[in-house]
């Protein structure tokens, strides 16, 4: 009996959920930065439709001008899901990550602002869980973390990990941020914190992942973190090295110093 | 349910009016007070800040001399000793508890298969 009310309950929950997102419909515009992403931005974009149907949404590509034919894909892709809800808004050259999230904001017709990754280190599975875990908290940032239960990190041999484990440390004994992964790239933004965040970051590369939160925290946002795992499938090539960790320094003193 | 939106809607107008005079009443006097005030307390001053009270604890043990002078002189050294060790600590521990996920490689490999096959009926491109 007890368990038939508990699914009674559940079955309730579930309608008045359904009935509070159809009565505010939000969409939500996913920003995507591309550079040679041929071979995965397809992939990509099909995970997000396939988990993305309950929900309005658009996907905005930045392309840097890709000289592999990202963007002749990206015009396949638009046949087969309609221009409406795949924007193309490519830069001549590489211009940088930072700025590439700013050129999207300027397309985006959403009421949120989500941004990831588009070699499939973030797998858009956990899109529906950002979303979910906004509508329960009201929150204005979203943030995928890797280091709790749940999250995770697949193809990292011993030195990354603690080099990342020691970035991540000095950081936070130094920062004290209130967020557990501070150079992720998965996140979800209320589109006004958003646009009144970006206006403040000047910092370039990843560095700029750790100001944008950083930033936000310092103002008073409120944040709120989901696990979400990460599958490194760049074969062979490194993507940190001394240039990178002497970035990374330059930009935690740059940190403690403007914030 | 009408009149509900309707007043919601209304509720939405009045509070977006109030932040925009919020916004401009900070504005205004941020441009008067900044000469005075600093808005918010920078993050290197906070650190600083307990770097002067920490020291300022360990000279004023100097000072009085409750405990032995040749014990108050190396409590620096045992400060940053134990900063250090805390921060080896924090590093072990995470190397020792990190989060792997290998069956999420199986998972996404299964997942590029089968959007690779949809792609290619759908004519786009996958790079097969």
């Amino acid at each position: 009996m007890a368990k038939l009310e508990e699914i009674e309950t559940e079955e309730h929950g579930d309608t008045t959920m359904s009935i509070k997102m159809r009565r505010e419909k939000k969409k939500y515009s996913i920003i995507i930065p591309t550079y040679n992403e041929r071979l995965n931005i397809g992939l990509v974009i099909y995970l997000v439709f396939k988990h993305l149907q309950d929900f309005e949404f658009e996907v905005i590509i930045v392309d840097d001008g890709s000289p592999d034919g990202t963007q002749d894909v990206i015009k396949q892709l638009q046949n087969v899901y309609g221009e409406d809800r795949i924007l193309l808004r490519a830069r001549p050259k590489k211009l940088g990550l930072g700025t590439a999230y700013y050129h999207g904001l300027k397309h985006a017709s959403g009421d949120f602002i989500i941004i990831m990754d588009a070699d499939l280190s973030h797998h858009p599975k956990y899109l529906p869980s950002f979303i979910r875990k906004q509508m329960e908290t009201g929150a204005s940032i979203v943030t995928g973390t890797r280091y709790v239960r749940n999250g995770g990190i697949h193809g990292w041999n011993l030195i990354r990990k603690l080099t990342s484990r020691g970035a991540n440390v000095l950081a936070q004994t130094l920062l004290w941020p209130g967020v557990s992964d501070l150079t992720g790239s998965f996140r979800l933004y209320e589109r006004k914190a958003f646009e009144d965040i970006i206006s403040s970051v000047v910092s370039k590369g990843y560095v700029f992942q750790m100001e944008m939160i950083v930033r936000a925290s310092r103002k008073g946002y409120h944040i709120e973190e989901v696990p979400i795992t990460f599958v490194d499938r760049v074969y062979g090539s490194s993507k940190l090295g001394g240039s990178e960790i002497l970035e990374y320094l330059k930009g935690l003193v740059y940190l403690l110093i403007t914030t | 349910m009408v009149e509900k939106r309707t007043e919601r809607r209304g509720e939405d107008r009045r509070k977006k009016v109030s932040v925009d005079v919020n916004r401009r009443c900070k504005k205004d006097r941020s441009n008067s007070l900044k000469v005075i005030v600093v808005p918010t307390m920078k993050h290197i001053l906070k650190i600083m800040a307990l770097v002067v009270v920490v020291s300022g604890l360990w000279i004023s043990l100097l000072q009085t001399s409750v405990v032995p002078h040749s014990y108050t002189w190396l409590l620096p050294v045992y400060l940053i000793i134990s900063l250090g060790c805390y921060g080896l600590l924090m590093v072990g521990i995470g190397l020792m508890l990190f989060p792997m996920c290998p069956q999420e490689a199986v998972l996404l490999q299964k997942d590029i298969v089968e959007a690779k096959e949809f792609l290619t009926s759908r004519g786009v491109d996958a790079g097969s």
